[in-house]
């Protein structure tokens, strides 16, 4: 009797050691699986973040450059990623709706209608675009529009100006009574209904694409070892004058007779 | 003479008094005209606009207790209108529902003498104490920008003007000496020919002599870029002065008077001739992509 409830107590310790290490052999593997896994988080995170930063330099890199390929040689960064990046045009596409960023009260965005000569020299003598334009804000705004062209195709430079209250609806440019060169158009928000001191601002090319507007850089950041990567696309347009260039008259205090 | 008759006496007083007040002020109150450009006034004026208000046109426009407009239409408030080349248009932020445009010069808190000397490249010492600008021998041989004498002046002592070549650019700087704002003088005409650009920024007042005048639309009296921290004054006469170009100040104090008057022209081509360096760089805008 004593044999069998000896054997009884010994299955039941056998059984009751292997069910400890059950216990502790799924608790050691779900840590194991959790450290395995965090660890791979941490590292692809690590991989992540190494690949923005690679493609943000891409970008700090490409600013200076024309438009073109740009090559970043892989040393830079101590062969940990590579960086493609490419510098294009920033073309707006006839019918496509092309974004000109963030208009804020009293700023003026430029459209340009002849090429660049470099990033900072318009083309005045390059054949300018021919056609309308949509433009639509991204609320009801009052639009000042001056549009510089030439009145004879000798270099007669005369400007044309419209006030234009733009609803989220699209308003068209393209019945201005002339058909001469345009050189380029100057939007400035004047005032938003509602108190914004701002309004996102987007034009459409009606007949034809227009030329560049500035250089769209295309960088993609890839760390080797976890071929994990990160794209960015900055957008930077020609710079233009500001907007006090629009005034005849501006003064900070008063007129006085 | 009896309390009653002094009283008489008094309000007599008062009301003459009025009256040439009112005549004098109507004399200097000479409408201001305008061509092409907009005008933008941040404070009250004793020409009646408003803080902070906006108009533009492409006619003629007077300005007097409010906006009147001289072109063939005018709508309604808060929608501005859309003309023709040639023709007039103004808006008008008075009772309007649409926000005031609260304009600050580019970099809010600097003065206008602040932001250009930062903008623009540092210019270069041109002529000595006393300089006179007149014709454009007296130029520098180089388009460029240039640091003048503070006792510099533009003055031709008689006939001949500041003519600005078509192939020239030149962008003068006026410093204040030792912290006296010694006003820049305009003692002759200025002219600037097509594809030419001319720019004068002062830390001083802006004064243009009184015996400047005998322009017209088509060959104005001034012209260039005129940027001052303080005032433009145009001299106290009774002859026209046709301003042609950008003026930017602080204030203005328009002295000519009946049947004078100021004239402001804008020149769009500025815009074209006008150096790179005022260029500003917009902003730009990064997204992230799918890789």
């Amino acid at each position: 009797m004593d044999k069998i409830n000896n054997h009884y107590k010994s299955g039941q310790f056998t059984l009751m050691v292997v069910l400890a290490g059950l216990v502790i052999l799924t608790v050691g593997l779900g840590l194991i699986a959790r450290i395995t896994v965090d660890t791979r988080i941490s590292s692809q995170s690590s991989d992540a973040l190494q690949a923005l930063y690679a493609a943000e330099s891409g970008i700090e890199y490409a600013y200076n450059l024309p438009v073109g390929t740009c090559d970043i040689d892989r040393a830079d960064f101590d062969d940990v990623a590579e960086v493609k990046c490419e510098v294009n045009d920033l073309i707006p596409l006839k019918d496509e709706e092309f974004s000109l960023g963030t208009l804020i009260l009293g700023s003026v965005k430029t459209v340009w209608f002849v090429g660049h000569s470099d990033f900072k020299n318009p083309n005045f003598s390059d054949s300018p675009y021919v056609g309308g334009l949509t433009i639509r804000t991204s609320s009801d705004a009052v639009l000042g529009l001056t549009v510089f062209y030439d009145k004879t195709g000798s270099s007669d430079y005369a400007a044309a100006k419209f006030v234009k209250v733009a609803s989220q609806a699209a308003y068209t440019l393209d019945s201005l009574g002339f058909d001469d060169r345009w050189f380029f158009l100057r939007i400035k928000l004047i005032s938003t209904e509602g108190g914004d001191t701002w309004t996102n601002i987007s034009i459409t090319p009606g007949s034809d694409n227009f030329p560049s507007q500035g250089k769209e850089i295309n960088s993609l950041g890839t760390v080797i070892a976890g071929r994990i990567s990160k794209r960015i696309i900055a957008k930077e347009f020609y710079p233009s004058l500001p907007s006090f260039f629009d005034y005849v008259i501006l003064s900070r205090s008063g007129i006085n007779p | 003479m009896d309390k009653f008759k002094k009283v008489k006496l008094y309000f007599l007083l008062i009301a003459l008094l009025s009256f040439f007040g009112l005549t004098v002020r109507m004399v200097h109150a000479q409408p201001l005209k305008l061509v092409g450009g907009d005008i933008y006034v941040k404070y009250d004026s004793d020409y009646g606009i408003s803080s902070p208000d906006f108009l533009s046109y492409n006619s003629l426009l007077y300005g007097d207790s409010g906006f009147i407009l001289n072109g063939d239409r005018t709508e309604g408030y808060g929608n501005g209108s859309e003309k023709e080349p040639g023709n007039a248009w103004i808006f008008n932020f008075r009772d309007s529902s649409f926000f005031r445009y609260p304009y600050e010069f580019p970099g809010a808190s600097q003065s206008i003498w602040d932001y250009l000397e930062k903008q623009l490249p540092t210019p270069t010492p041109f002529g000595s104490p006393g300089l006179k600008l007149c014709e454009s021998s007296t130029l520098p041989a180089d388009s460029g920008y240039y640091s003048l004498p503070s006792n510099a002046q533009v003055d031709c002592s008689g006939p001949g003007d500041l003519v600005i070549p078509g192939n020239r650019r030149y962008v003068f700087f006026v410093s204040s000496s030792g912290g006296a704002y010694q006003p820049f003088h305009i003692k002759s005409k200025i002219k600037v020919e097509k594809d030419g650009f001319f720019a004068l920024i002062v830390q001083g007042n802006i004064v243009i002599q009184s015996t400047v005048d005998g322009g017209s639309e088509n060959e104005p009296d001034i012209s260039g870029f005129f940027a001052t921290n303080g005032t433009i004054r145009t001299g106290n006469s009774n002859n026209q002065l046709y301003l042609e170009g950008i003026y930017l100040a602080s204030t203005f104090e328009l002295e000519r008077r009946d049947p004078g008057g100021e004239i402001f022209i804008y020149r769009p081509d500025f815009l074209v001739s006008a150096p790179s360096d005022f260029y500003e760089w917009t902003d730009s805008f990064w997204q992230s992509a799918a890789p």
